[in-house]
């Protein structure tokens, strides 16, 4: 009795070790915008919602739909848009960062093959905290969403 | 004699001052549109906005290595396009000017902006005519190098320019514009 409530404590411990490595961010709404066959990049777009206590960055954002994946952002300055690379999209401890048009976005550069509505792509995000996250992002119509 | 220079000397002065505005309006008031006319290249040849008279017009700058803005403006223009009847459609036309033809050709923009709607044409020129067409509709673009393999951006006015069907520029639709925006400058400019 006594060995079997000691290998039952040791297991549910176990349990509760192996649980820390929870999923901090957990992602929403992941798509790719649709763009004629002649484009030769696209966007990604999502909501990253961090719930751990410590700010996280995505730092890298991989696929093999396209030659290159980079991290870029987008400001409006005087009128003008400007789109700009950037090593890192931080998403705050206990918040959330949108990826949507018009800012933050996975930018795709170099695409192999035109982007067929509805397919779904397979890309994969890799975060600050050791998280690596594949995602299957469908390819869709997308709108101004901004203003 | 020494009135006299004090008088000079601040007149020289309060002119100069005269010149100086805040930087912001500087930018302002280069920024205001004057219109006009201008000739660039489609893939069917030449095209005047003057040969657009009776249509009301839509003008934008882009490039299509942009993955975000200039494929969302055309998505919304092309949908509120869509809810005209066909008779209206055929009297609104939206010229996509693409200031990148280092890397955009003619054919491959057609098939780019065909993908969105029939009314959409796509035209480029040289950079010097297309900053002279830039000019004349207060909007600027500029190539920036990026650490990127992407290699270069064109960074670029993202206001799209409402002529009437007369060919005189009447407004600006700032970036961002909704679908029953764009319906309701359509209906308000379509007299005949």
């Amino acid at each position: 009795m006594k060995n079997l409530f000691v290998i039952t404590s040791l297991l549910v411990s176990f349990q509760f070790l192996v649980a820390d490595t929870k999923k901090d961010i957990t992602i929403q709404n992941a798509r790719i915008k649709a763009v004629p066959s002649s484009s030769p990049n696209s966007g990604g777009f999502m909501i990253l919602k961090n719930s751990s206590n410590k700010d996280i960055q995505l730092i890298k954002a991989e696929s093999s739909i396209s030659e290159t994946v980079e991290l870029h952002t987008m400001t409006m300055t005087e009128g003008m848009m400007k789109m700009r690379p950037v090593d890192k999209i931080e998403i705050k401890a206990k918040s959330t960062t949108e990826l949507k048009p018009g800012g933050f976005h996975v930018m795709f550069i170099g695409l192999k093959s035109p982007l067929k509505k509805d397919e779904k792509k397979l890309v994969t995000l890799t975060f600050s905290n050791g998280q690596k996250e594949s995602l299957s992002m469908p390819v869709t119509e997308i709108q101004m969403e901004m203003k | 004699m020494t009135r006299l220079f004090i008088f000079i000397t601040s007149l020289f002065f309060s002119l100069t001052l005269t010149h100086c505005v805040p930087a912001e309006d500087q930018i302002e008031l280069a920024k205001v549109p004057q219109g006009g006319n201008f000739t660039l290249d489609t893939e069917a040849g030449k095209l005047s906005l003057s040969d657009l008279k009776g249509k009301v017009v839509f003008i934008y700058f882009g490039f299509m290595s942009c993955p975000d803005v200039c494929p969302t403006t055309l998505n919304v223009f092309s949908s509120a396009f869509k809810t005209l009847s066909v008779k209206e459609q055929s009297k609104v036309s939206f010229l996509f000017i693409d200031v990148d033809p280092e890397r955009d050709t003619l054919d491959r923009l057609t098939i780019y902006t065909k993908y969105f709607h029939p009314q959409i044409i796509a035209m480029t020129g040289s950079i010097l005519q297309l900053n002279e067409v830039a000019m004349l509709y207060g909007a600027s673009f500029q190539k920036v190098n990026l650490e990127s393999s992407m290699g270069y951006t064109m960074d670029h006015t993202s206001s799209v320019f409402v002529i009437d069907q007369n060919g005189k520029w009447v407004s600006t639709l700032p970036h961002g514009s909704k679908k029953n925006d764009i319906q309701k400058t359509i209906k308000e400019l379509i007299k005949n």
